[in-house]
This record gives C-alpha cells, sequence and structure tokens, in this order.
C-alpha cells in the first residue's frame, strides 16, 4: 500500500483547485490514482476503460470548479464519483439499465496474504484459512472488508460508497455474519465475526 | 497516548498505526515490535488482528508511476482548454456524475494576453544565467515532476528546458514545465511574459497561456500573458508560428486546427470581449531580409512601387497597392533609420496616399487621379 496523501494536505489541495488550480487537481489526482485504479478494476476489470474513467471524472471535475464545494473527505468522494461513473459507463455499453446501484453491480476481489516474512508453519496456516473465509464472503461483503482495510475508509464513508444507508449496511452485516457461524467453526472466524460488528458499532 | 489495555481485535485492526506496521510501513516499528513483551494479556488479540490484516490483503494493480503520470499531464492538457475566467456559456449542462447535482458552464472567458514575437529560428541563448538573477521561488512540483518557476526578482530570468530550448522569464511571471517532455509534444504554461529560443524537434512545442495556444516547431519568439491584460496579441519578428484559440479536443498530435499562421513582422490580435481573432502587424517591425539590412533607403526619383516593393522585401511585409494609380509617381528621399511606419508616413505624404493595416498587410491607396 502506498503511503496516502494526508486528509488534511488533501483539503487544501481541495480548496487550491476550487479556486482555480489545475495543479492542485493534477496533485490530487496523482496523490489518489493508484487508489481509484485499484478500485475502478475492482468494478470493472479493463485497465483502460477504468484509466479513461478516471480521466473523465477529473477533466468533469475541472469543468464544474465554480460549482463544486467543499467534501468532507477527498478521497472517499473521489471513490464514490468514479463508481458511479464506471457503472454509468457500463450501463451505457451494455445497454442494461442501471436500477439498483447498491446491488445491480459486479465487484470482484481476491485477499491474497503477503506471508512472505512469517515463519512459524502455524501462523502461515491461520492466515490462508482466514483468507479462504474472507474470500467466500458474498462481493457485498467482500467489497465492505476492501473498503476499510485497502482503502482505509471509516463506516460512515463505506456506507456512502456503497450507496447503502446504515441500517442497510447492518443488515448485510448480520446476514453473512450468520452464514459465516453456521459455516465456519474454526477459531479464525470469531475474530473476523469481532471485526465486522465493530464496523457498525 | 492511547489505552491500549482495553484494547480488542478489532481496535488493534482498525488502529492506524498498527496496520501500517503490520504492512511494513509506518515509524513505530520498534513500538509494536515490543508490544506483546509489555502487554502480555494482549498477545492473543495482537496476534489475531495481525493475521487478519494480512489474510486482507490485496495486491496492487500493476500500474506504474509514469502511467500515472501521463494521465496527470492528460490532465493539464484537457484542462487548458478551459479558461478559469468565468463566463457563462451554458447553463443547461448538468453534472450528473457528482453525488449532489451541479449546474456548471464551460468557461470561455478570454481574460489572459499573450504577446508572441518570433525573432529568428534555431537559436537560443548559452545556458549560464547571470549571477544576481535567482528566481524569488523556484519549486519542483511534487506532480509528474512538473516545475513550475516565478520570477519575484526585477530582472528578466533564464530557465533551459530539458530539450535544449532557453526561455527568458520576465518580472512578476511564472512559468510550469515538465522536468522532462513527453515523447510527443513539448508543453508549457505561461502566466505573465516569457521570451522562448525553441530548438527544433519533431515534436511541436507548445505555449499554453489562458484561451490561447501558440504553436511552434523552433524559433525565438515572446509570449506575454498578463492576467491584467485586456486582449491577447502575438507577434512575430521573424520565422513564422501559428496561432489559435484553445479548444477541448485540441491534442497535440491534432493537425486541424482553426487558427492564423504568422509570418515575420506580423501579430495577432484576441479580443476578450467578443472572441475574435484578427491578424495585424507588431508595433515596430524590424528588417528581416539580411541582404537588405545594410540597404541605405536612398533614392533619386524612383518609382515609389519600387520603392514599395524594396520595403515589402526588407520587412518581410505584404504591402498592396494599384500600381497603375502609382505608375507616375516618383520619390526622391534617404530613409534610414526611421522606423517602418515613419518611411510609409513619409512616402504616403509624397504621393498623397494613406496606408493602412489589413489583415497582417499594409494596404496603401490614394483618390484615383482621372
Amino acid at each position: 500500500m502506498v503511503r496516502r496523501l494526508p486528509s488534511d494536505e488533501a483539503q487544501q489541495l481541495w480548496q487550491e483547485y476550487r479556486a482555480g488550480d489545475i495543479y492542485a487537481l493534477a496533485k490530487l489526482m496523482q496523490s489518489y490514482y493508484a487508489d481509484l485504479f485499484h478500485w475502478g478494476v475492482r468494478l470493472h476489470a479493463d485497465r483502460e476503460f477504468v484509466k479513461d474513467c478516471i480521466q473523465e471524472v477529473f477533466v468533469n471535475l475541472w469543468k464544474i470548479q465554480d460549482s463544486i464545494s467543499s467534501v468532507e473527505n477527498v478521497r472517499s468522494y473521489l471513490l464514490v464519483v468514479l463508481k458511479t461513473r464506471i457503472l454509468r459507463e457500463l450501463s451505457k455499453t451494455q445497454g442494461a439499465h442501471q436500477a439498483d446501484l447498491s446491488d445491480d453491480y459486479s465487484f470482484s476481489v481476491e485477499f491474497a496474504a503477503d506471508i512472505r516474512l512469517i515463519e512459524e508453519e502455524h501462523e502461515v496456516y491461520q492466515i490462508r484459512r482466514l483468507e479462504r473465509v474472507l474470500n467466500h464472503l458474498p462481493q457485498r461483503q467482500k467489497e465492505l472488508i476492501y473498503l476499510r482495510f485497502y482503502q482505509n475508509l471509516s463506516f460512515e464513508q463505506i456506507a456512502e460508497i456503497m450507496h447503502l444507508g446504515r441500517q442497510s449496511v447492518y443488515n448485510l452485516l448480520q446476514k453473512s455474519l450468520n452464514s459465516l457461524r453456521k459455516n465456519w467453526t474454526i477459531s479464525t472466524v470469531g475474530v473476523l465475526v469481532h471485526l465486522l460488528q465493530s464496523l457498525v458499532s | 497516548m492511547k489505552n491500549y489495555e482495553t484494547y480488542t481485535v478489532a481496535d488493534f485492526i482498525q488502529d492506524e498505526s498498527f496496520q501500517e506496521w503490520v504492512q511494513g510501513q509506518g515509524n513505530r516499528q520498534s513500538f509494536w515490535l515490543s508490544f506483546p513483551e509489555r502487554y502480555p494479556e494482549k498477545q492473543e488479540a495482537f496476534r489475531q488482528a495481525e493475521q487478519f490484516i494480512r489474510a486482507a490483503t490485496v495486491a496492487p494493480e500493476r500500474i506504474s508511476d509514469a502511467e500515472i503520470r501521463r494521465e496527470t499531464e492528460k490532465l493539464i492538457e484537457s484542462a487548458s482548454s478551459y479558461s478559469p475566467y468565468r463566463q457563462l456559456v451554458s447553463s443547461d449542462l448538468r453534472d450528473d456524475d457528482a453525488p449532489t447535482p451541479f449546474r456548471y458552464a464551460f468557461r470561455w472567458g478570454m481574460a489572459v494576453a499573450a504577446v508572441v514575437a518570433v525573432v529568428s529560428g534555431l537559436m537560443w541563448y548559452g545556458s549560464l544565467d547571470k549571477p544576481g538573477q535567482l528566481p524569488a521561488q523556484l519549486r519542483e512540483a511534487p506532480i509528474n515532476q512538473l516545475v513550475e518557476t516565478i520570477n519575484n526578482t526585477r530582472h528578466p530570468l533564464r530557465v533551459v528546458l530539458t530539450d535544449g530550448s532557453d526561455v527568458l522569464l520576465s518580472p512578476k511571471s511564472r512559468l510550469r514545465y515538465p522536468s522532462h517532455f513527453a515523447t510527443d509534444s513539448r508543453v508549457v504554461h505561461l502566466t505573465g511574459e516569457a521570451s522562448f529560443s525553441v530548438t527544433r524537434r519533431n515534436q511541436p512545442f507548445m505555449v499554453y497561456s489562458g484561451e490561447t495556444v501558440t504553436k511552434v516547431l523552433g524559433t525565438r519568439f515572446v509570449v506575454r500573458a498578463f492576467d491584467s491584460d485586456q486582449k491577447i496579441t502575438v507577434q512575430v519578428l521573424s520565422g513564422k508560428v501559428s496561432v489559435y484559440k484553445a479548444r477541448v479536443t485540441q491534442k497535440p498530435g491534432n493537425k486541424e486546427v482553426s487558427g492564423l499562421i504568422l509570418h515575420a513582422n506580423q501579430a495577432a490580435i484576441f479580443e476578450k470581449s467578443d472572441g475574435n481573432l484578427t491578424k495585424t502587424l507588431v508595433a515596430n517591425p524590424a528588417v528581416v531580409s539580411r541582404s537588405s539590412q545594410e540597404t541605405q533607403f536612398v533614392y533619386d526619383a524612383v518609382a515609389l512601387s519600387v520603392i514599395l516593393r524594396q520595403l515589402e522585401k526588407s520587412y518581410g511585409i505584404p504591402i498592396q497597392f494599384d500600381e497603375q494609380n502609382f505608375q507616375a509617381c516618383r520619390i526622391t528621399a534617404t530613409l534610414s533609420n526611421e522606423s517602418l511606419y515613419e518611411k510609409l508616413d513619409l512616402l504616403c505624404k509624397a504621393a498623397s496616399a494613406t496606408y493602412q493595416i489589413t489583415d497582417g498587410q499594409i494596404v496603401i491607396s490614394r483618390q484615383a487621379i482621372h
């Protein structure tokens, strides 16, 4: 994971961009490009398509610089805007109607533990097992885990990005926890359950 | 100081410093390494949290810094087509990209002025700065190694670009340029005034200044683009440049441009009020023909048409007049240090004619004598 732009610095750049500085916007683009790209290819695995969408998002931001307001978190705002753009472009090309943003899209993430530095065999086994559990979660839960741990977002930001209300996210969590408890009885699942619950607490 | 005594697995997982440590980053390596020893009762939660973060890792996408840099340059390139000055053109366009609908307007405002003067091609100054002309502010911008130079001194400041092109940046002016030019274009952004000595390359050299783009293949010219200026004027002293209004779709490789091609001593004026780009002449045309550099304009009963053709050649400016009309007109005069306009004044006075500048040319006329 790349060291991210501190959010206060991002806020500063956002203000400068709103004041008409293209270089501030360009710096935001550069700083968050890897994150946005990573997020984009989870939604649609076509590199060039995702790059085009990111480009369009920023060109459009420049066009609307007059009217754009301040945002609470620049990065999660950009993630939302990119997702909207990608899903809209996809619905255009696939001719399908974008009925419901909260459900009608695919999200593919493969959790892959980095075990290079782990010496103990037992530890490796545990991590591999946990990784399998994570990869067997339904798409939306994986998206949730991804947003929390890869993109490091808060629960509120996740709810916004997933176009879900707080209650819906909570329900989604409970549903998946129940299925996890049924199908997995190993100790590591306990960690996961604990974690997912902590997201809504 | 956080209360680690009460930390749960979830607390560890959501502790950014802890996350960073597991991912091999952050500056608290020794703190977290020794943590299990200092909080033995937290060992289990600590280990589980570490395992979880390791398991929840997603491999990064392969996108290179160079790729990101290219995308960022692309943004700046296309954004340059939109003036940062506000002028409403269309208000019924809506951005449906943003979470809440915004109304927005393309800004085709025209508040930046530019003067371009091409003096000669293929030459540039030596790359040494004169002492005492250090920039007041010179910083490496972190994005795609874009470099910004602001001249807050009272003297022109020399900037040498990576392609060997040389820029003399006037006081109170700002130049932004990539530390390395892309392979297909050379693009710089100017606010204020600068004199360019561009080395000849296959890639066009483009100066973005607000709503105007000046494109050359290798020559020397001056761009003036202060925000406070009322119009954009482009002056060419010799050589050839093209000047056009920036467009959204304009890309360096695009050959299809609407604009003016300016030759020696010609100038273009861009009126902010109506957006018109018209051709005229520079304020003080210089002799461009090398052979006539030392020529004394000494005339003893020489036909006016001959004198005008000679001036045309010396200054490289087309002069239009009716040969028949001026057939009988002969001039006796010695012209040397006067400016072109002074010469024209004298000649016209002698010939009872008037001249005007139209479309970058000089048109001489008088009432026909029947």
